[in-house]
This record gives structure tokens, C-alpha cells and sequence, in this order.
């Protein structure tokens, strides 16, 4: 399982990459998002600090990342950082109490 | 004569939820369940708890990535385990007293958490079980024979599970573990293996009154805006005009609601009473929380959904935390093993929610559909829909309150001369009605079963608790509707 934090520049271009990439479908005119399936699972948190659009998404199968999708990931579960302390790679925290971030996590 | 009984009907499906608690079928195949997060149910006791849940990942492949050794500490072969061979592995504990195999979980701090394993040792031992960084840890004696052993705690510093030498100066030690299993309950449960993701299990809830089980619990993903939700208080919230909003708890106590909104919440009682209020704002209000406000929701409903009903209460601490939707059904092989195209009969027992999305159970394609929704018409109406949304019988008006609806469908009928295929529908012991259609059958290539949901999954989600579901691959008569339905 594979935890992301996804920041968009607006709403629409979430959209345009959700429906890309069949996450969502438009349905005389209207987006409608798919927020889980045996795959995955989705929330749009929405805009935070302006026009940015925050989506989480939660890959329970190891969906590969969409072509230009890397550019989106703000955060995802298994980016790694070297401990200081010791040396040693350990998994980066997301981001939390970061008036900048959403703070809205799974249950 | 001996030997089993002639299935003359031709059930193929029988699930009972309500009375069984499990998603194991009685006859046909067993539903498959996905919630991709944790979820809070209502037990046999009338108490708020978790779904029974796993919290670890790859919970008997201790080689995982995520299972870190700490300080000296390795896994090693594979050996018998305690139910057949090469299941259990070998842990080593380095000499350092902070040697560990450790695996970081999803628990909140102040959570009651037991973890579980099977554990032995050639030579007998002692190690420590913590639920957290900073939890008390508990003794184990390993002995020369598989045992479930149990560790418990409340969750202090950061939840992870630690297996442990127990020892302030250690020596190096070894014993054998299997079936890790990590969760908040007051007792365990059975183990359920993992391998990527951690184990949300289904729920079949309880009345908190009656203490009867109300079935299979299918809802909508929800958010719930609130912080330290067990016992409010006061707080500033931010909501935005895209959504609806409903404020629900338990209690006796008075939320007091200012800024872009104004209103006076009064709790109408304790627990089991649950004071519901839903409303829309657009910007901050301030909840000004004074007396007993218990776990409390404030939920953000998807944008799609128009229901403003409350759904089950999800804990929150210093953030807004997201529920995911519950996802049930039947495809592929299971599904047309026994699911005939051309006739056959759905029969359910199941609530009804004021959710305009709501679908109960369906059988679709990406051409069709047949089964149980909601209308998304003022008044909310329960419908039998079948080939499209556009077609469609209406039964009663959306009320919350538990029904039986059975349809039987066929495309041979010789009830209409110009038509042979023909829908009909009986409610609560009374065959109703049938209809049929002036465009050709055009399911015949259903490929799924939602259960609880339906046209795309989590998008529809039923709000509903299902007590029984079955399938007859069969169009049933309609005396024999109207008694299924009663």
C-alpha cells in the first residue's frame, strides 16, 4: 500500500488527470470522481492555499505512477530520507501541523 | 428417498449477513470486500469500536522492508510453523538492549491496541511486545511449542509494533515468530494475513438498543472536519459552499455554531441517542462546545453526494480524518458462474438511505443495469431500475427503515404479445407490479454484482445495512416474490 498526497495547480488539471487515467468519468459534462474500488481509493481535499488542488490517494495494489504524474506527488509513503542520527534510509513523515499542507489524513 | 433437496428455484446466491456475520456465502460465492481504511462499527455490546482490522502490512514476511531490525537484530529461515511447515521464521536479537524488529502502523497515540503472534523457541526465552515508541512493554515467556501470545498497550510516542529482548543488558536472542496481527479491541480477533496493505475487514454492526445485528454496514467515504472528536471542544472549522455538512454526537451537551452560520445544537440526549443536524456554510464558523459532546462528527460529504444524513463516527485527533467507502461485490468467474443472462430473480432485506446516490444491489455492464437504487428524484423515491437509469419502477419513498424487495427478470415472458421481456417487482410481501420495456433486453452482458453500491464503485454507495441477499438464476412467480418479500 502506497499512501500519496497529490498537489494539482487547480482543479481542472486534477480532473483532466483523473479522467486520463480512469480515476474519473465525465458524464454529460460532470466529472465524477471514482473514490474506491478494490484498487484504490481517493479524496479530494481540495484547494488549500489559493487555486492548488489537494487530492490524497491511497494505491492498495501497486498501481504504477501515470506518465507525468511525478510532477504532482507532493508526498507519497514511500519516499525515504538518511537519518542523520545514524545513517540509516528511513521513511519521510508527511508533512503534518503544516499550515502550508492539508491536514486531513486517512482513518 | 434420500439425498439433498431439488433446488426447483435455482438458488445460486445466499448470503446472510445479519444472521451469519460473515461475508461467507451459504450457497454461491463469497463476495469480495474492500475498504482501504479503518472503520468504526457499533459492537454486540452497544459499544463504539474498530472493525476488526490488521494494521500491520506483510504480517508473516518478517523479510518485508517494512519490518525494520534494529540494532543487530535479523530474520532468519524459514522452519514449521505453528499450522504447517515453512510458515514461522527465525528472529535474531542482536546483544544490544535496543536490538528490535519493529514495524510503524497507523494507530492513533492514546489507542488501546493488541498485538498477536505465534511464537516458540528452541531454548525458551523471554521478549517484549510494545504497541508503541514509548508504550509500556509487555513480558512474553516463549516456550519450545507455538503459542499465541499477546501484548497490549496504549499507544505513546509513535505506533509501531516491537518485538523486543526485553532486557535493560541483553545478550543475543533467538526464537521463532508467525501471524503478527495488530489492532484496537478490547479482545483479539482471528488473525487475518497480510501482504501490501493492511486488513480494514467489513462490518456487520449492532443495534446499540436491541443489540441485534443489523448486517452487512456499507456506507459512503466521509471526512470528518472535527478534531479530538471523543469529547469536543470548542474549535474554529473551515467549510467550503462545494459540500454538504452534517454535525452529529452523542451526548446532552449544547455546539453553538457563529461566523458565516449561525445556529444552537442541543444534544437530545446520551448515548445510543444521537443528535443529527445537517446544514451548509461557505467560510469559518466557530463551534463553541459547552457540556457533554461525544464523538462527534462533522462530516464533509463528497460532492457528488446530496445525502445529509450522518454516518458512522470517525475519530479524529489533531487533523481531519478521511473514511474511505466500502466496496462489495461479485465479477469475474464467480459471477458468471451463477448469474443467468437471460432470467432470474434478486431478492434483498436491507435499509434504505435518504442518499439521492443511493444504490442497494445491482447487476451491470458498462451497457446496462439491473437491480435496486435511489431515484436522485424530490421526493426521494427506492426504485427497481433495470437496462438504464431511465427505466425504471418506483416502489416507496426513501425512509431509512428496513424493507424486502424482490425482481425477477426475464426475456421469454408471454404475458405481452409484442414484448418478452418483462421486469417485475414485489415490496414487503405484496408482488407490486411488473413493466416491461419497448427497447430490446439489453443486459445480457452483465459482468458484476455490486453489493451495497453500484454504477461505478464507491460512487453510489448504498448508506444501507444488508441483512440478506440472494440470487435465483431463475424468474420466480409471483406468489413466490411476495412470500420471499414478506
Amino acid at each position: 500500500m502506497t499512501d500519496y498526497l497529490l498537489k494539482f495547480p487547480s482543479r481542472e488539471v486534477a480532473e483532466q488527470f483523473a479522467i486520463s487515467n480512469g480515476f474519473a468519468n465525465e458524464v454529460k459534462g460532470k466529472v465524477h470522481s471514482v473514490l474506491a474500488s478494490d484498487s484504490h481509493a481517493l479524496h479530494e481535499i481540495g484547494s488549500h492555499n489559493g487555486t492548488d488542488y489537494w487530492v490524497l490517494f491511497r494505491d492498495l495494489v501497486g498501481i504504477p505512477i501515470p506518465e507525468h504524474g511525478e510532477q504532482f506527488i507532493f508526498w507519497s509513503s514511500n519516499m525515504t530520507v538518511v537519518d542523520e542520527a545514524d545513517g540509516l534510509e528511513v521513511f519521510l513523515p508527511r508533512p503534518a501541523l503544516n499550515p502550508d499542507v492539508p491536514n486531513t489524513f486517512w482513518s | 428417498m434420500s439425498g439433498s433437496a431439488v433446488n426447483l428455484d435455482k438458488l445460486a446466491l445466499s448470503l446472510h449477513f445479519a444472521e451469519d456475520r460473515t461475508l461467507k456465502a451459504r450457497k454461491g460465492p463469497t463476495p469480495l470486500f474492500t475498504r482501504a481504511s479503518a472503520a468504526t462499527l457499533i459492537d454486540v455490546s452497544g459499544n463504539i469500536v474498530y472493525a476488526p482490522e490488521n494494521l500491520v502490512s506483510y504480517s508473516n514476511d518478517f523479510t518485508n522492508a517494512l519490518w525494520v531490525k534494529v540494532s543487530g537484530s535479523s530474520v532468519g529461515a524459514l522452519v514449521d510453523g505453528p499450522f504447517s511447515s515453512t510458515q514461522g521464521r527465525i528472529v535474531n536479537l542482536g546483544t544490544s538492549s535496543l536490538s528490535r524488529i519493529v514495524q510503524s502502523t497507523s494507530a492513533n497515540v492514546g489507542d488501546y491496541v493488541i498485538v498477536s503472534a505465534w511464537v516458540r523457541a528452541d531454548v525458551p526465552t523471554t521478549i517484549g511486545i510494545k504497541v508503541g515508541t514509548s508504550s509500556t512493554v509487555t513480558s512474553i515467556s516463549v516456550t519450545t511449542t507455538w503459542t499465541r501470545v499477546f501484548g497490549t498497550g496504549v499507544v505513546s510516542g509513535s505506533a509501531q509494533v516491537q518485538f523486543t529482548s526485553n532486557e535493560t543488558t541483553a545478550s543475543g536472542k533467538t526464537f521463532q515468530l508467525y501471524g503478527v496481527q495488530y489492532e484496537r479491541a478490547s479482545s483479539s480477533t482471528d488473525y487475518v494475513e497480510t501482504t501490501t496493505t493492511p486488513y480494514y475487514g467489513a462490518r456487520f454492526d449492532f443495534d446499540p438498543v436491541t443489540h441485534a445485528c443489523r448486517g452487512l454496514l456499507i456506507e459512503q467515504q466521509s471526512t470528518n472536519l472535527l478534531h479530538n472528536s471523543a469529547s469536543l471542544s470548542t474549535q474554529i472549522v473551515t467549510l467550503s459552499e462545494s459540500f454538504n455538512y452534517v454535525l452529529s454526537f452523542y451526548g446532552t451537551g449544547t455546539v453553538i455554531m457563529s461566523g458565516v452560520t449561525a445556529a444552537e445544537v442541543v444534544g437530545s440526549g446520551a448515548y445510543p441517542t444521537r443528535t443529527v443536524f445537517p446544514f451548509g456554510a461557505n467560510g469559518s464558523v466557530t463551534l463553541t462546545v459547552t457540556g457533554s459532546v461525544l464523538y462527534a462528527n462533522l462530516e464533509q460529504l463528497p460532492s457528488q453526494s446530496a445525502d445529509a444524513s450522518a454516518t458512522s463516527y470517525i475519530p479524529t485527533l489533531n487533523s481531519s480524518v478521511t473514511r474511505s467507502a466500502d466496496v462489495c461485490s461479485i465479477s469475474g468467474s464467480d459471477f458468471s458462474g451463477m448469474w443467468n443472462q437471460n432470467e432470474g430473480t434478486l431478492d434483498i432485506a436491507c435499509s434504505t438511505s435518504l442518499n439521492a446516490n443511493a444504490s442497494y444491489v445491482q447487476a451491470s455492464s458498462s451497457s446496462g443495469r439491473i437491480g435496486f437504487n435511489a431515484s436522485q428524484e424530490t421526493p426521494l423515491k427506492v426504485t427497481a431500475v433495470f437496462i438504464d437509469e431511465y427505466t425504471w419502477i418506483d416502489l416507496l419513498a426513501a425512509d431509512e427503515a428496513n424493507h424486502k424487495f424482490v425482481l425477477s427478470y426475464t426475456g421469454k415472458s408471454t404475458k405481452y404479445v409484442n414484448n418478452p421481456f418483462v421486469v417485475s417487482v414485489a415490496l414487503d410481501g405484496v408482488w407490486s407490479c411488473d413493466n416491461y420495456s419497448n427497447v430490446a433486453l439489453n443486459i445480457t452482458d452483465a459482468d458484476n454484482l455490486q453489493i451495497g453500491s453500484g454504477a461505478v464503485f464507491g460512487t453510489r454507495p448504498g448508506n444501507t445495512r444488508i441483512s440478506t441477499l440472494s440470487y435465483f438464476s431463475k424468474s420466480l412467480s409471483e406468489d413466490k416474490m411476495a412470500r420471499l418479500s414478506s
